[in-house]
C-alpha cells in the first residue's frame, strides 16, 4: 500500500512514460482473449451438455447452449455404473490421500529431528527411488508375484508412500520454531505428543497443500488401474470409466443403457439417439464438477503448491 | 510412553556418547514412524530393482527372478542388442526426443510471456479472473483433456466445422500421423501454460520494487523496465527450469499418448513409455521390455543428474 502511494507522488510527466493507454488496453485485451480461449473448450462442453439434445446431436453448437434440457444428466443420475465408479473414485481419493499425507507428516517429523539414528542413510534410502525407478515391467511383475494383481492392494499400497510428500513435509516441519518442541519435551511430552499437539496443528498449511495435490492426482489417475486391475471393472474409478466410454468408445457396453431408460425416450427413437450423443458431454461435466466446485476455494493452496516445487533445501 | 524423552535435540546432542544400540533404542519411536515408508519402498521400489535381473534372461511368469540351477535362462545383453539394432530404437527414442524438444521450443516461453503480460495488469479483479481461467485446465484429468481434444477435432467437431465453413475439406486429425505432434503440443501448452506462469509471477513479485521506482524517476518506460528489470529478474528461474526440462527429455506424457494414439499413429507417437506398455504388458514380452525400460531409465538418470549438477553450478537451485 505504501508503495502505491509513493508511486502516486511521482510527477505526472514521468508516469505518462510508463506506457501509453493504448498499449495497456492492448495488453488487457490480449490477456482477456487468451483466458477466454483457454476456457472455450469447457464452455463448449457445458453448452452441449445442457442444450436441447437434437441441437447437440446436429453439432450446431458453437459457444452458447441452444434450447435447454437436462435429459442427459437425468440419464447419468439413473445410471448405476456411473454412480458406482464415482463412489469408487471418492473412496480411492479419500483413502490414499489420508494415508499418504499422514505418513508424510510422521516420516517428515522423524526425519526433521537432528541426531536421529542413521538419519543420513535413511535419507539416501528414501531419495534413491526419486531418481531411479525399476520401470513399469519389473514393478508390474513384482506386484503380480505378491499376488496383488487385479486387487485393490496393487492400487492403494504403493501410493501410501510418496517420497515427494515426505520431503516437503520434512522441510516444512524442520522450519517450525524449535523452541516450542523443546519446551514441550522438557515438560515431559513424548514424540507422539509433540506430533499431535504441536507439529500437526502448526503444519496445517503444508498438510492442506499436500492433501490437495495428492487428492487431485488420485482423482485423475487411470493408468495404474489399466495396468494393475484391468478386469476389476466394479472397482474402476471414474477416470477409467471415462476412458472406456469416451476414448475407447464402447459407450453402450459400458453404460448398459437398456436397463435404465426413461420411458419417454423409448417411444421417441430420434430423441433417444440424440440424448445418447449428448451423454458424453454430460459425463465430462459430472466428472469435472467436484474439481470445478472446489477449485476457487482452494486455488491459493494450489498456488502455494506450485511454488513449493521450487522449495530448496 | 510419556516417560521416554526422545525426539529432542538437547538429548540428541549427547548422541556421541551412546553406543549404536543405545542410540537405536533411544530413537525407537521415531524409527517406528519411518517403518511404513521403509517397508513400502522396499516392497514397491527396491524389490522391483532386484527384478531388473529379468532384463538379462528370458523371464517366464512363475519362474524365480534369480537362480543358477538352470531354471532361469540367462541371455546376457541379448535384449539390449535386439532393441538397439531394431527399427524401434530410433523410432521410440526419436519420437520421445522430438516431442520433448518441440514441447520446450513451442511451450517453454509461453508461460514467461503470459506472466510478463499479466504483470502489466493492475486491475485486481481482472487479473484474478483471468488467472482462474488459465489455471483451470491444469486440474482436469488427462482422460478429459484427450476426450475434449478428440471431440473438438472429430469430423463433426468445431474445428472441422470451421474448416468446412470456410470451404475447406474435413481433416481426419486423429487418424493421420502428421497431425499428432501439433495436437499433442497444443493440448500440452493449453493444459500447462497458465499453471507454469505461477512460478514466474512469483519471481516477478519478488523483484525489489525500488528498482522500478528508480527506473520510473529516470524516465524509463514499460518496455525498458520489462527488458532491464523484469526479465533479468526472472532469468535465473527460467534458466533453471530450462535445464531441468532438458534433463527430463526422456520422460514424455505416456498417459496422454496412450489415450491419444492408435495403430496408424505409432510411427509418430510411439514413445518409450507407450512402447514398453504395448510390447511388455499387451504382448507379454517382459524381459525384452524390462531391458528397454532399464536402458532408458539409465540414460534418463544420467540426464537428470547431469542437469541438476549444471543447475546447481550455474544457478543456486536444484531438485535436491
Amino acid at each position: 500500500m505504501a508503495k502505491l502511494l509513493e508511486r502516486d507522488l511521482i510527477p505526472k510527466q514521468n508516469r505518462i512514460k510508463q506506457g501509453s493507454t493504448l498499449v495497456t488496453a492492448a495488453i488487457y485485451l490480449f490477456v482477456g482473449i487468451t483466458a477466454l480461449i483457454t476456457l472455450y473448450p469447457f464452455i463448449l462442453i457445458f453448452s452441449n451438455s445442457i442444450s436441447n439434445p437434437i441441437e447437440c446431436a446436429a453439432n450446431s453448437i458453437w459457444l452458447l447452449p441452444k434450447g435447454f434440457s437436462l435429459k442427459a444428466y437425468a440419464q447419468i443420475l439413473n445410471n448405476d455404473t456411473i454412480g458406482r465408479t464415482f463412489l469408487n473414485s471418492v473412496f480411492y481419493t479419500v483413502t490414499i490421500t489420508f494415508l499418504s499425507v499422514m505418513n508424510a507428516v510422521f516420516a517428515g517429523y522423524s526425519l526433521s529431528v537432528s541426531g536421529l539414528f542413521g538419519r543420513k542413510y535413511i535419507v539416501i534410502f528414501i531419495m534413491i527411488p526419486m531418481f531411479f525407478s525399476a520401470g513399469l515391467i519389473p514393478t508390474f511383475i513384482t506386484i503380480s508375484r505378491y499376488g496383488m494383481f487385479n486387487t485393490l492392494w496393487a492400487i492403494i499400497l504403493p501410493q501410501i508412500v510418496s517420497v515427494w510428500n515426505i520431503i516437503l513435509a520434512r522441510t516444512y516441519i524442520h522450519g517450525l520454531p524449535g523452541a516450542l518442541k523443546e519446551a514441550a519435551i522438557i515438560d515431559g511430552a513424548s514424540d507422539f505428543d509433540v506430533i499431535f499437539r504441536i507439529v500437526i496443528p502448526l503444519s496445517k498449511p503444508i498438510i492442506a497443500v499436500l492433501s490437495l495435490y495428492t487428492a487431485l492426482g488420485v482423482w485423475n489417475q487411470w493408468f495404474n488401474f489399466l495396468v494393475y486391475t484391468p478386469t476389476l471393472d466394479d472397482w474402476h474409478p471414474l477416470q477409467m470409466f471415462l476412458a472406456k466410454m469416451l476414448i475407447w468408445g464402447n459407450m453402450n457396453a459400458v453404460l448398459k443403457l437398456e436397463g435404465n431408460v426413461d420411458p419417454e425416450l423409448i417411444k421417441n427413437k430420434l430423441l433417444f439417439a440424440a440424448v445418447n450423443s449428448q451423454l458424453k458431454y454430460a459425463v465430462i461435466m459430472v466428472s469435472s464438477i467436484p474439481i470445478i466446485m472446489v477449485y476457487p476455494f482452494v486455488q491459493k493452496y494450489f498456488i502455494q503448491g506450485a511454488l513449493l516445487g521450487s522449495l530448496k533445501e | 510412553m510419556a516417560k521416554q524423552k526422545s525426539g529432542i535435540s538437547m538429548v540428541r546432542d549427547s548422541s556421541r556418547k551412546l553406543t549404536p544400540l543405545q542410540h537405536f533404542w533411544r530413537d525407537k519411536w521415531l524409527l517406528l514412524l519411518l517403518l511404513p515408508t521403509i517397508v513400502a519402498l522396499i516392497l514397491f521400489n527396491y524389490v522391483p530393482m532386484y527384478g531388473l535381473a529379468m532384463a538379462f534372461q528370458n523371464y517366464k511368469i512363475g519362474s524365480p527372478i534369480i537362480a543358477f540351477d538352470g531354471s532361469v535362462e540367462w541371455v546376457g545383453l541379448k535384449h539390449f542388442k535386439d532393441f538397439i539394432t531394431s527399427i524401434f530404437f530410433t523410432r521410440v527414442f526419436g519420437n520421445t526426443l522430438r516431442l520433448s524438444f518441440e514441447n520446450i521450443l513451442f511451450g517453454f516461453w509461453v508461460p514467461i510471456l503470459f506472466a510478463l503480460l499479466l504483470n502489466e495488469i493492475k486491475t485486481k479483479w481482472y487479473k484474478k479472473i483471468t488467472q482462474t481461467f488459465v489455471y483451470l485446465p491444469y486440474f482436469v484429468s488427462t482422460v478429459i483433456v484427450v476426450s475434449i481434444l478428440m471431440n473438438m477435432v472429430s469430423s463433426e467437431g468445431v474445428v472441422n466445422r470451421l474448416i468446412m465453413f470456410f470451404g475447406g475439406k474435413s481433416i481426419p486429425f486423429m487418424q493421420k500421423a502428421e497431425y499428432f505432434d501439433f495436437l499433442y503440443i497444443v493440448s500440452q501448452i493449453w493444459q500447462t501454460f497458465g499453471y507454469s506462469s505461477i512460478i514466474y509471477l512469483a519471481g516477478i513479485a519478488s523483484i525489489d520494487p525500488t528498482l522500478y521506482e528508480a527506473a520510473t524517476i529516470d524516465g524509463g518506460h514499460r518496455l525498458h523496465m520489462m527488458w532491464h528489470i523484469t526479465i533479468p529478474g526472472i532469468l535465473p528461474t527460467a534458466i533453471t527450469l530450462l535445464i531441468l526440462a532438458i534433463g527430463g527429455v526422456l520422460g514424455s506424457n505416456t498417459d496422454k499418448i496412450l489415450l491419444m494414439y492408435s495403430a496408424p499413429l505409432y510411427s509418430k507417437a510411439d514413445v518409450i513409455g507407450t512402447y514398453v506398455y504395448r510390447i511388455g504388458l499387451v504382448n507379454a514380452k517382459y524381459s525384452y521390455t524390462a531391458a528397454v525400460g532399464l536402458f532408458s531409465n539409465v540414460v534418463s538418470f544420467i540426464l537428470v543428474f547431469g542437469a541438476n549438477m549444471l543447475s546447481r553450478k550455474f544457478t543456486d537451485y536444484s531438485l535436491w
